[in-house]
């Protein structure tokens, strides 16, 4: 497997007055084709993490490595290219009139020649299921529409990483499927790497490996398997309780013996249905 | 007095008589009953935010007749004296931090009771009164709403609407955008405040599981018109049903349903993990040993 | 209340004068507000009303659209209009009262005020409803390129205007909920006098200005990380397409201008 993002003792502050580091000497790499969700509570520093991946923010110490390039004044343009992100508000971070408009907006910024950009836009919009609401303005589509429309406008910039910030955080449930699903099929079809920040239980279950931040610091970092078995710790960690783990805790105070490990709801089913059997 | 609120055959059009009239509600009837929780469900678009602001008189029918307390609006009614029908029915918008706007966080929250001339000092004492309600101590008091953190505004301008004293609190997805434990601590504050202060509650959600929880009265909202309502038990009958309408059913009780199709037999349709847990120890042996190879 | 606002807003269709470049149309309607400087008579003046006419009717948008565009602007006309009449002095006197005096070039010259407010109205009405904002951006940003010579920043204005027009709706609604939500706390709008109308002003503009700088600063990010780095080595999605027709409504406009120098007196 081949590292993709490498972040060494990462450390960094808002305002250099600051007593509080927002990140604290942060290190770890995620490797190409994963799906990584970062969590923590609000205020955790979780998406302050992202930004020093793309740049956006510049850490105090340490070094940020995506591909074979070091994040620095020169290669940050590169980096940017090759990571995606999508942020939380879904309407600004609309910079477009219409849907195609906002497409074109970062291959614009590349310069990319009119012909290939038209090209790009399409087949953008086709792989996001946007292609018949190419002319619309924003005002009206919906909150999952416009994500998906800012998904659109990466993909067109064909990246390595992309990064939902708390990308569906703001959207209802329908539009919070409509952003995962897509996220998904873009992640199989085009080899995607994928960060995803979010208290979503549904989000985080797509995840490969979960890292939890708090005040800064990286405190676990493991499969779902193993953060979801925190079970009603979960929340104080700024993830939804899961299913399974929520009637395993209202079984136990009923005096039933539930086993520790994490259970998907069907191997709980299935361990419901066994254990009734044997009475 | 008791403030039920109820409609009679409401209709609502935006813009009517122009190119750009839009129809939101038909012929909606409904009743918010006196000390009852209320959660109104729907898409997005489905009317529920103008449903919202017939609520408190923000905006008339134009169609039909809305009854709040004993004051019964019409589309030709006056809109001056509308104003005391806001005192009772306060209403959180969605992402109310959005209305802060004063110097101070006490000043902001007497902003509503100032308005209905209530003097300067009393305003200052049901500030202080309400941020308390809502878990922030006396020191948020002097300090500038905009230096707080989002759940903290948030609480900031609850604190707001509830030093109107209203006795009906409508909450438009007063949860959006907060972080898990945040929500959990907020639906709490509305529980409190619905048990020990007498609030009736009008919950607008995407969120089924906090229906099953809290709520005792359901209204479907789709298209402009109430298609089911009754209480939750009532709503949640019919799985099939909502998930064809894509609106989402409580997590235990699709859990519930798994179970069922595995043999399990349910007298009650369960809507909470607790009363599925309820149910379940009903027929599991409750000596059951953990690690029993059966973990699968 | 916005609603009520004509002025600049688009009406979609598919007719001859819709299909123009943007360019042209701002360019002509530029010209046209030039050109009724040179009618001086009431032929010339009936000549160019029936043009605008004709104009609006191959537009195929309701007349009323045009006249309530006229409604929002009829108090600045109406004390224009007094002016001229009160204080232009010639021809047969019907009154006369100190400095004050109605006279017949007065009234005269009074009609035609009237006239060329209508017909300017009327004409830039035509632009905007049949226009979509961006397109009228592009057209401003082509129109404008020229001043590059000048280090005229044309990129970055082009791009202000574009974006300001994309927020306009979002920042309507905004608008309204705040309102919404001020009124739930009890403030009254447009009650009382001008003292507590402004002072009820004061919780809708600042929850909005924190908004907007609050989206500012986000979209400022969102655009960095797409790479935005300034006008430099840029291409552009967006083309306007000058059509034969479009060549076609310009000679129309120099006809209508021999035309109008031929009835002026």
């Amino acid at each position: 497997m081949t590292i993709i993002i490498d972040l060494e003792h990462i450390s960094y502050k808002y305002q250099s007055i600051d007593e509080q580091s927002a990140l604290k000497d942060i290190s770890f790499s995620i490797e190409k084709g994963d799906w990584v969700a970062i969590i923590g509570h609000n205020g955790s520093g979780k998406s302050t993490l992202a930004k020093t991946i793309n740049g956006l923010l510049l850490p105090e110490n340490g070094k940020v490595k995506v591909g074979e390039y070091l994040l620095d004044e020169k290669n940050v343009w590169t980096i940017r290219q090759m990571v995606g992100m999508v942020f939380q508000n879904p309407d600004n971070q609309f910079v477009g009139s219409t849907v195609e408009d906002d497409v074109a907006f970062g291959l614009e910024n590349q310069g990319i020649p009119r012909e290939e950009m038209v090209e790009r836009v399409h087949s953008a919009l086709e792989k996001v299921k946007m292609s018949e609401f190419a002319k619309r303005e924003p005002a009206r589509l919906s909150g999952g529409q416009k994500q998906r429309v800012a998904i659109a406008g990466i993909v067109a910039l064909r990246p390595d990483i992309i990064i939902l910030d708390e990308a569906t955080s703001m959207l209802d449930p329908q539009g919070r499927k409509e952003v995962l699903a897509t996220i998904q099929e873009l992640k199989k079809k085009e080899n995607l790497t994928v960060i995803s920040i979010t208290h979503d239980i549904d989000e985080a279950a797509n995840a490969n490996r979960i890292l939890v931040m708090k005040e800064g610091e990286l405190i676990h970092d493991g499969t779902p398997q193993t953060i979801f078995s925190y079970g009603q710790e979960l929340t104080a960690l700024g993830l939804d309780v899961p299913f399974p783990e929520k009637l395993k805790s209202a079984l136990k105070k009923r005096g039933v013996e539930v086993p520790k490990e994490y259970m998907t709801e069907e191997g709980m089913v299935e361990w419901l249905w066994t254990s009734s059997l044997k009475k | 007095m008791a403030m039920d609120i109820q409609f009679e055959k409401v209709s609502y059009t935006y813009q009517p008589k122009t190119p750009f009239q839009q129809k939101a509600l038909y012929d909606i009837d409904l009743k918010i009953k006196d000390g009852s929780y209320t959660a109104i469900v729907g898409h997005t678009g489905s009317g529920k935010s103008t449903l919202l602001q017939h609520l408190n008189a923000l905006v008339k029918p134009t169609e039909g007749m809305v009854r709040i307390g004993d004051r019964k609006i019409f589309p030709e009614t006056n809109n001056k004296n509308l104003k005391t029908i806001r005192k009772e029915v306060g209403i959180v918008f969605q992402f109310p931090e959005a209305q802060l706007f004063e110097e101070t966080v006490a000043k902001d929250i007497a902003f509503g009771p100032k308005n209905f001339g209530v003097s300067e000092e009393e305003a200052f004492q049901l500030a202080k009164e309400k941020l308390a309600l809502v878990g922030l101590d006396d020191s948020y008091l002097e300090r500038s709403p905009f230096e707080l953190s989002g759940g903290q505004m948030r609480r900031v301008a609850i604190a707001g609407v509830l030093a109107l004293e209203p006795s009906v609190l409508v909450l438009d997805e007063p949860t959006a955008g907060l972080d898990p434990s945040g929500r959990k601590e907020m639906m709490a504050m509305f529980q409190r405040l619905h048990k020990e202060k007498k609030l009736t509650i009008v919950l607008v959600t995407h969120l089924m599981d906090d229906v099953a929880d809290y709520a005792d009265y359901v209204l479907v909202l789709e298209k402009g018109h109430v298609v089911k309502q009754g209480t939750p038990d009532v709503v949640f009958q019919d799985i099939d049903w909502l998930k064809e309408k894509q609106l989402g059913v409580p997590t235990a009780a699709a859990f519930a349903r798994k179970l069922s199709a595995k043999g399990f037999y349910f007298e009650k349709q369960p809507l909470t993990p607790e009363a599925l847990a309820d149910e379940i120890v009903k027929v599991l042996p409750r000596a059951k040993k953990a690690g029993d190879k059966d973990d699968e | 209340m916005m609603n009520k606002l004509i002025f600049g807003r688009f009406i979609p269709g598919g007719s001859f004068i819709h299909k123009m470049d943007p360019r042209c149309k701002l360019l002509v309607s530029f010209y046209f507000i030039g050109i009724i400087f040179l009618a001086n008579n009431w032929q010339s003046y009936l000549f160019m009303f029936l043009f605008t006419i004709a104009c609006i009717a191959l537009s195929k948008v309701n007349l009323d659209f045009f006249i309530k565009g006229v409604r929002p602007l009829l108090w600045l006309i109406l004390f224009t209009v007094a002016l001229q009449i009160l204080f232009t002095r010639g021809g047969n006197v019907f009154f006369e009262w100190g400095i004050i005096s109605i006279t017949q070039y007065g009234v005269v010259n009074g009609a035609f005020i009237f006239c060329r407010f209508v017909l300017i109205i009327f004409m830039s009405t035509l632009l905007t409803l049949t226009t979509p904002p961006l397109d009228l951006s592009d057209a401003i940003e082509y129109l404008l390129r020229p001043l590059k010579v000048f280090h005229f920043p044309v990129h970055e204005v082009s791009l202000m205007l574009s974006i300001a027009l994309r927020f306009v709706p979002t920042l309507m609604d905004e608008t309204e909920r705040i309102m919404n939500a001020q009124r739930a706390r009890g403030v009254d709008f447009g009650e009382g006098n001008l003292i507590q109308k402004m002072k009820a002003v004061v919780p809708i503009l600042i929850p909005l200005f924190v908004s907007s700088f609050n989206r500012a600063e986000e979209l400022a990010t969102a655009m960095e990380a797409r790479g935005y780095q300034g006008g430099e080595g840029r291409t552009k999605y967006r083309v306007l397409y000058w059509h034969k027709s479009d060549t076609g409504a310009i000679l129309v406009f120099v006809v209508v201008t021999f035309a109008l120098i031929l009835l002026r007196t």
